[in-house]
């Protein structure tokens, strides 16, 4: 870090103008921020995951679903305060993603891709069919903040949250996963206990989601199963992608795309999925073209733009 | 005993169309390490595609169908050409990415074009019963089961010994090596996009006439259980998928009529969990390569 300046620079502007910003906002770009923010957390923790293993769970939905319903049953039910229920959700999440970690993390792409996807699916059954929790009716939260309280607090969150995954890709941790990714009998032999390492990393991307969760419980006052199917999946793992997997400025700002052009396409009820679906391919497909690939190249030049590029 | 009968010849029919979709799958995965999850919005799209030509062109059923197909083979095609091609040496990811997307590009295309709500398909299979040892076993379970039989013993057949199969195999063994031995690979790849797409049609056109009615997102639970199964069978072993989506489909019906029918998709991701915990090669592959 210390060799780029202007990173730290670009970084630390952009830190001011997001905290300064609210006060010059109405409270409907606020939420929208909000929103970003919540799903950005989910996407930092999964680039962790995807950007050192190159594999792509389809499932983080069901995380961010667990994460979201257990602080709205906790807030409601149990009067647990927010500070007590956020760190909850975040427990509950990385309990499933461990237990889903455990068998599926041994496999390779497909079988990992598959197996989260139904798990993600499953989660949103289970909610549908659970009565208890108002699965399919949805459960009202009375939000405790304005949402510009809520706005900071995400903001700390993710902040925070990249700095941790900032520092484990770059840390000891990063290189195993790297090394696991690159020849996994090679980091094997030199004593990297390859599976634990790629289900603690998994583990730590479900603890984002369901944190994330349970913030967007809390900001948005409501959650309902509805809210969690595979397109949130989908999202999820295309801001990771589109943002650059192993570069965690980058993965911030695919989220912002990302969710801004949802933003914009719900003018258009009817056709936002398909068109939003139609972007983000032409938005694959560009990338591989070779006037994309020379514009990536010089983006890779200025600093804080570092897209897909890890500097390790 | 006859409930028993009834249930398994309910499993098998759902079986059967969990074969249709699987063999797409695995066949797609085993030539170009595509995941296509839009296989069940396809088999949608030609349901709808055979029910426009028949009830609003006026075709007659048949005609309609075999001229669904066709075009669903073209789309296909189109396909590969069009988005997946373009990624074939970008990572897998992004491939996954375009088929999952594609699932609510086409479910919203049929919506835009034929309304979201569901919409009555009429066929003409018609008739009393067939009466098989005590159970009886209406005309469309009888044709569903026949079709898949017909198609996945064809296509068997072909896989194994028409040149083409060979080629098919060479591919999916190795596709430098295909290459090497003057195989056209984007040409098999193509090929077997089409084959995949039109046999998602077959499986949609048959659910249509399973349920009567069709709805844009009417194959997505079917699409679920044939992933199952060709996981659980291995995605490297087209006959293990094929046989385990058969499996599936009277598991899943035994299951949700004696435990609950709260059950009847979950068992599918249990079973999957437990064969990738206990067996993860799945149970006909081959030991997959990475072990740790």
């Amino acid at each position: 870090m210390m060799r780029r300046p202007w990173n730290q620079c670009a970084i630390l502007i952009a830190l001011v103008v997001l905290v300064v910003v609210p006060w010059f906002l109405d409270d409907y770009t606020i939420s929208v921020f909000n929103t970003a923010g919540t799903y950005a957390i989910v996407a930092v923790g999964l680039s962790l995951f995807c950007g050192r293993l190159r594999q792509y769970p389809l499932g983080h939905a069901g995380f961010f679903a667990i994460g979201a319903f257990t602080a709205a049953l906790l807030a409601t039910r149990l009067d647990w305060p927010i500070w007590l229920d956020l760190p909850a959700a975040g427990l509950a999440a990385t309990l499933a993603g461990v237990a889903l970690g455990l068998p599926t993390l041994r496999l390779g792409g497909p079988y990992l891709a598959i197996a989260t996807l139904g798990f993600g699916l499953l989660v949103q059954d289970i909610l549908n069919k659970a009565d208890w929790a108002g699965g399919r009716t949805g459960v009202s939260l009375t939000p405790i903040w304005p949402d510009r309280g809520f706005y900071w607090l995400i903001l700390a969150l993710l902040v925070a949250g990249a700095f941790v995954v900032h520092n484990l890709r770059h840390g000891s941790f990063g290189r195993a996963l790297l090394a696991a990714r690159e020849n996994e009998a090679a980091a094997q032999a030199s004593g990297i206990d390859v599976a634990r390492y790629r289900v603690a990393a998994f583990a730590v991307s479900t603890a984002f989601a369901g944190v994330a969760g349970a913030l967007f419980a809390h900001w948005s006052g409501f959650v309902s199963s509805s809210s969690f199917g595979l397109p949130l999946s989908i999202t999820f793992v295309a801001m990771v992608v589109v943002g650059g997997v192993d570069h965690t400025p980058g993965v911030i700002v695919g989220a912002g795309f990302l969710t801004a052009l949802q933003q914009v396409l719900e003018q258009q009820p009817h056709l936002a999925d398909a068109l939003y679906a139609a972007i983000i391919i032409a938005v694959l497909l560009l990338g591989q073209t070779a006037l994309a690939r020379r514009l990536l190249a010089l983006f890779r030049r200025i600093p804080p733009f570092a897209v897909g590029q890890s500097h390790g | 005993m006859t409930t028993l009968a009834h249930l398994m010849i309910s499993g098998l029919v759902n079986g059967s169309l969990y074969v249709l979709l699987t063999l797409g799958l695995v066949l797609v995965y085993q030539v170009s390490g595509v995941i296509n999850f839009a296989q069940g919005a396809l088999a949608a799209a030609g349901a709808y595609l055979t029910w426009h030509l028949s009830s609003n062109v006026g075709l007659s059923f048949w005609l309609a169908a075999a001229l669904a197909l066709a075009i669903m083979f073209v789309a296909g095609l189109l396909l590969q050409v069009l988005l997946l091609k373009p990624l074939r040496k970008a990572p897998v990811a992004l491939s996954l990415i375009v088929t999952l997307s594609l699932v609510s590009i086409i479910e919203d295309a049929i919506g835009q074009n034929w309304g979201f709500g569901s919409v009555l398909f009429v066929t003409p299979i018609s008739g009393a019963p067939f009466r098989v040892g005590g159970v009886l076993v209406s005309r469309i379970d009888a044709l569903t089961i026949a079709v898949a039989v017909v198609l996945t013993a064809a296509f068997f057949g072909a896989v194994r010994w028409t040149p083409a199969g060979m080629m098919l195999r060479a591919v999916a063994q190795s596709t430098s090596g295909a290459q090497l031995v003057g195989i056209r690979v984007g040409r098999v790849v193509l090929v077997a996009w089409g084959l995949s797409t039109a046999l998602a049609a077959v499986a949609g056109i048959l659910i249509a006439g399973q349920s009567f009615i069709i709805t844009p997102s009417m194959a997505d639970l079917y699409l679920l259980s044939a992933f199952a199964g060709a996981v659980i069978g291995g995605m490297d072993s087209l006959a293990g998928a094929a046989l385990s989506a058969l499996l599936i489909g009277v598991v899943q019906n035994l299951v949700a009529f004696y435990v609950s029918n709260l059950w009847h998709d979950a068992i599918v991701f249990l079973l999957l969990l437990a064969v990738l915990l206990l067996r993860p090669a799945g149970l006909f592959g081959h030991a997959v390569q990475r072990r740790v």
